[in-house]
């Protein structure tokens, strides 16, 4: 008998998720180029997060959407690992969120069935109300979403593009009114606004468990830059 | 012969903890006296969120207070030693744990009027819910002859073992724990999520019984068995290398975890000592408890 009481120890996985819109709009106003820059940018934070978190690893996975949902990293991959290839657009792209959160609570069906995982952080980005040309409405995937139990309890946090977001949708993805939620009007923000948002669901999800009550808890950064994703036509 | 039951226990700070330049959240109290063969042994794990900004008090107010309560149970749950007294023992620890719930309460609120929260923190929600910054769980059992009561509020696991090395969980599960939050002795109406048992020794063939916060168990890379391998070897060292070696050992075995997992590891054992192979009563590390008053 091993005089280790209790068993083998290791840290548990915390997964990262961004789902990101590639639909048509996004080629609009550069919003596509932002969006990399912004991915690129948040990179070199996580790894800082990861490694201030040791308990934790961090591993990524990126689901993109427009017609339809495309996982751009399928396997969960440590931060160290991941390597940014530009996405592009979707011309005349639709929003087929509802298809990607599907595809998204799929992906978690996968996920371990006990509580050898930190709850996954989620982070959506979008610049458009959602559609449904094909797949699922928004509604019919965020309730399979929140059917799953990792989804579920996932620590859910939304990021609207320009003034066309569907701040409502995205409201009712994250599911809690005391989490901010908010819209990038220009890259600067974008770029600050998704870093914000992963250092904020990286801490949150990665935590001792806490009491009641305590959700997302930093404050967000105050808007910087001209909205000039407000103003294009 | 009367069981008599002995307790050990130790707690260490977790990384996560270190990291954020928090005290240690967790906190644990055991009281056993010989000559009665009597243990009560406690365990609470803070929250640690800014908004549970008091939670190192909290829970060091909740196992006090529920070594203080459950002390004071004792002599009526050992009155209640014998056939068809299950469900008015399981009354008694009901009562008693409500006289936890409001025992906690006074102690928070005795500190608070003596600590008042500063404007920045009534400006941040506090006097609002004023209990929320103690938030706390709380797990205890108390042993009198052959009868244990347990009672839990929040996370953490409560196992016993019986003298063929078979652990069991003897509470219900709270169908409230997510992995994300627990439920909390600051929750409005913490009876809701209140867990009691109580358990004949006989029946059960109990030889030690041994409860720990969540830190313990959360790194486990075998999550759903981590707690019957601890109880087996939990066992299997007090008759092999004895408690004095267990005691020793404490230390380690709560900081590994504590590193790897990131929270605060807490556990507190009590051991039957007339169990074959264990006959150590007298190593008990009981810390000074609050004395019962004496109209209890």
């Amino acid at each position: 008998m091993s005089d280790r009481l209790g068993g083998a120890l290791a840290r548990k996985p915390l997964h990262f998720i961004f789902v990101l819109d590639v639909s048509g709009s996004m080629m609009r106003g550069g919003r596509i180029q932002a969006l990399n820059n912004a991915i690129t940018e948040v990179l070199p934070h996580l790894r800082d997060e990861a490694r201030a978190n040791p308990h934790a690893e961090l591993l990524i996975r990126v689901l993109a959407f427009a017609n339809e949902p495309q996982w751009i990293i399928e396997e969960p991959t440590p931060v160290d690992q991941v390597h940014w290839k530009r996405l592009e657009a979707v011309p005349r792209g639709f929003t087929e969120l509802g298809s990607a959160l599907q595809a998204l609570a799929g992906a978690l069906d996968h996920l371990e069935e006990n509580n050898s995982a930190f709850p996954p952080a989620i982070i959506l980005v979008s610049d458009g109300r959602p559609t449904q040309s094909s797949g699922v409405t928004f509604a019919e995937g965020l309730q399979a979403l929140l059917n799953n139990r990792w989804g579920a309890t996932a620590v859910r946090l939304a990021l609207g593009v320009g003034r066309d977001a569907d701040m409502h949708s995205l409201r009712r993805f994250i599911g809690d009114e005391e989490v901010p939620l908010l819209r990038a009007d220009n890259p600067e923000q974008l770029v600050e606004y998704i870093v914000w948002a992963s250092k904020a669901a990286s801490k949150v999800a990665s935590r001792p468990v806490v009491g009641p009550g305590s959700g997302v808890t930093a404050a967000p950064p105050a808007p910087i830059g001209d909205p000039i994703w407000s103003t294009l036509a | 012969m009367t069981a008599c039951w002995t307790t050990l226990s130790g707690t260490t700070i977790g990384s996560v903890h270190v990291r954020d330049q928090l005290p240690i959240q967790d906190a644990v109290l055991t009281w056993s006296d010989l000559a009665s063969g009597q243990a009560v042994i406690a365990v609470a794990d803070g929250h640690g969120h800014k908004l549970h900004f008091r939670s190192d008090t909290g829970s060091a107010l909740a196992a006090v207070s529920a070594v203080e309560v459950l002390r004071r149970m004792l002599p009526e749950l050992g009155a209640l030693d014998g056939p068809d007294n299950g469900e008015a023992a399981l009354d008694l620890l009901s009562r008693t744990a409500a006289s936890l719930v409001d025992t906690w309460v006074a102690k928070v609120t005795h500190h608070l009027e003596a600590n008042p929260y500063s404007p920045a923190e009534v400006e941040a929600g506090a006097a609002g819910d004023p209990l929320r910054a103690y938030g706390t769980t709380i797990l205890a059992a108390a042993a009198v002859g052959d009868l244990i009561a347990f009672l839990q509020i929040g996370d953490g696991d409560s196992v016993l073992v019986s003298a063929h090395g078979e652990a069991s969980r003897p509470l219900p599960e709270d169908p409230d724990l997510d992995g994300l939050h627990t439920t909390s002795l600051c929750q409005p109406r913490p009876l809701d999520a209140l867990r009691v048992a109580v358990v004949d020794a006989r029946v059960d063939d109990v030889a030690l019984i041994f409860l720990c916060t969540d830190g313990f168990g959360r790194p486990r890379v075998d999550a759903d068995g981590w707690w019957r391998e601890t109880g087996e070897q939990l066992l299997e060292f007090s008759r092999t290398r004895g408690l004095n070696w267990i005691r020793d050992q404490l230390p380690e075995w709560l900081a590994e975890p504590a590193r790897i997992g990131g929270d605060d590891t807490t556990m507190a054992l009590m051991v039957r000592s007339d169990v074959d192979g264990i006959s150590r009563p007298d190593l008990a590390d009981t810390l000074p408890a609050p004395e019962v008053a004496d109209d209890a």
